[in-house]
């Protein structure tokens, strides 16, 4: 089968997130169920998942998740981690053999901490280090794949329905404070492993339902910065752009959020408020490379938290609700509705307005 | 009456049995079934639950009643019937509609009344109660769209940009939207005489609906938009 880049398909997706602002565990199930009822938004090219808290007992490493496509591979790759890092953990990710879901590679994880030796010989932060070798594995390494980097949390993805991909991965065996999910319509680009959301580097996670007409003009800016685009899928460079704005720049989420979802510069110019006003011309001025154009709906995930966000134009769907400590985010209200059927203060948020929920100070981890 | 259960039905099979139905139906256990009454023209349909995207698409004279919020693309083309929700509708509801009606209790997200447009003696009509997300009536080319902003802000009655490339039908408004920005080539000005005349029994039917006092609700004042046609609508996108 050709690979991502080599094909191009002309299409929709679906998203899903719930957090406990307490920080209370759930497990994968309801993140799986609630994709059913979109399930026509997807076309069997992709589902996957991201989930937050899931291993405390490995909290203080690195969980790098990774596809091979030979025991070769692997057995190379290991030799290559092993310069690097100091591997606590190594083991196959439990999977259950299903008709849904066929052709799958090696998946395999690692709880890793960088080898001090290296950071110091660098003169790299931990963070930086893991990001340059995550790189380094997915564009000089073919055949070996770093799908998840984060510590603490882990994305499960595939070819196939996103509710038979969490049947998959056994989700309904992990508990985590917060969930994203992803079922993709490939629009540019054929299926494949590599291509399924969510999307990630260090704990940030992408789940995105749209396309970007921006892609190229952020890509030539974001690899500027030593990011590498390798999956020729527009996705992957929001996640680059949110790690660039939010941990190398230290940009808050609400600014990372005007950045790639700026307002039009009429709607700047009609502010009344002088400071937000000053900000936003401030932001756009200093990234205008990072504008993301085109319908986009995301989460982003991280270590104790998740955003949402719609493009400026709002040309795509996504509902919030609440219900106690959870906060529920879908493409369609239906999915919140099998999450939580009493969800209450359902309500879409704006385009360009960004819906950020913490899990409250001390409860996660 | 025909109840259907829905629970575990996909959209096919669930609108199959109400095409076969030769009576009204009441769905309960809606959850997101997509295109529910696509086409219909001889029926009362109630939905409890949630229904899916494109509800009522080319509706051509069937009545649908949701007692919740519905989603996407509500009366996608419709032709003619009503559609009545008792919570809020998602984005570009009423996507190019040409006759019907679709009155909504609560807001409309982005896009509503998206390129409405009218036929011959079809007038498309679109009652939000609530408030109205950006791009109101973005492109419509006629039939009639009327914000009330019932239990909203004035100045949150409408987004951003609505009326963006309006070049035919009208826009009400309550209020006196002297807040609103509306682009050149349309003009907004207080509705008097027969403007108001015109949404009258429109306004009065909704207000049965929905259990409203038709004379309190239009002893406000409304504003009337419609476009300028010696100032034609140029271009939206491109100069961002």
């Amino acid at each position: 089968m050709k690979i991502e880049g080599q094909v191009r398909i002309p299409s929709g997706c679906a998203i899903a997130a719930v957090i406990s602002k307490d920080g209370n565990k759930m497990s994968g199930e309801m993140i799986t169920n609630s994709m059913k009822p979109m399930h026509d938004r997807s076309n069997g090219l992709g589902g996957g998942f991201a989930a937050y808290g899931i291993y405390p007992e490995y909290k203080e490493f690195y969980a790098l998740h990774m596809f091979f496509d030979s025991r070769t591979t692997r057995k190379n790759c290991e030799a290559f981690l092993k310069e690097r890092f100091e591997i606590v953990q190594s083991e196959i990710i439990p999977t259950r053999k299903i008709p849904a879901i066929t052709d799958e590679p090696i998946i395999w994880r690692y709880f890793v901490s960088p080898l001090r030796s290296m950071l110091a010989s660098m003169q790299l932060d931990e963070k930086e280090f893991v990001v340059r070798t995550v790189t380094k594995v997915n564009t000089e390494m073919p055949g070996a794949y770093v799908f998840s980097s984060g510590k603490n949390m882990g994305t499960f993805k595939a070819v196939g329905f996103p509710e038979d991909v969490g049947v998959f991965y056994k989700l309904e065996e992990y508990e985590g404070y917060s969930w994203t999910a992803h079922g993709r319509y490939p629009t540019n680009t054929p299926g494949w492993w590599g291509g399924a959301h969510p999307f990630t580097l260090l704990d940030y996670s992408i789940v995105h339902n749209g396309e970007i007409s921006s892609y190229d003009a952020n890509r030539r800016f974001i690899e500027m910065f030593g990011y590498k685009c390798t999956l020729q899928t527009d996705t992957e460079i929001i996640t680059y752009i949110m790690d660039y704005l939010l941990r190398v720049q230290g940009l808050t989420l609400g600014e990372a959020a005007s950045v790639i979802a700026a307002p039009f510069w009429s709607t700047i110019a009609g502010k009344t408020d002088l400071e937000d006003k000053k900000k936003h011309t401030y932001l756009r001025t200093m990234f205008p490379n990072l504008l993301v154009t085109g319908p986009f709906s995301i989460v982003l995930g991280f270590n104790g938290g998740l955003m949402a966000l719609n493009d400026r134009l709002k040309l795509r769907s996504m509902v919030v609700g609440e219900k106690e400590d959870k906060v529920f985010i879908a493409s369609e209200e239906a999915a919140i509705r099998t999450m939580e059927p009493d969800a209450e203060n359902i309500w879409a948020p704006a385009g360009g307005e960004p819906i950020i929920v913490k899990v409250k100070e001390g409860a996660y981890q | 009456m025909k109840w259907i259960d829905a629970e575990n039905l996909d959209y096919k099979t669930l609108n199959e049995a109400l095409r076969k139905a030769d009576e009204d139906c009441t769905i309960n256990g809606c959850c997101g079934q997509r295109f529910i009454a696509a086409g219909m023209s001889d029926k009362t349909l109630i939905i409890n639950g949630i229904p899916g995207n494109a509800l009522g698409a080319y509706l051509n004279n069937a009545r649908i009643i949701v007692n919740a919020n519905a989603q996407d693309a509500v009366g996608d083309t419709m032709n003619e019937g009503k559609i009545l929700i008792h919570g809020s509708i998602g984005d570009a509801a009423g996507y190019a509609m040409r006759g019907g009606k679709i009155y909504v209790r609560g807001n409309a997200g982005y896009r509503a009344g998206i390129h409405m447009k009218a036929y011959k003696e079809k007038i498309p009509v679109m009652i939000i109660g609530g408030c109205a997300g950006s791009f109101l009536g973005e492109y419509q080319a006629g039939g009639i769209i009327i914000v009330l902003g019932l239990d909203c802000a004035e100045s949150h009655i409408v987004g951003n940009f609505p009326c963006t490339g309006m070049h035919g039908g009208k826009m009400y408004l309550r209020g006196n939207c002297e807040n609103i920005k509306f682009p050149a080539q349309v003009t907004a000005k207080p509705a008097a005489g027969e403007d108001l005349t015109e949404i009258r029994s429109y306004l009065s039917e909704y207000c049965s609906d929905f259990a409203y006092d038709t004379d309190n609700i239009l002893s406000d004042t409304f504003t009337v938009i419609t476009p300028d046609s010696r100032n034609p609508y140029k271009q939206m996108y491109v100069a961002n």
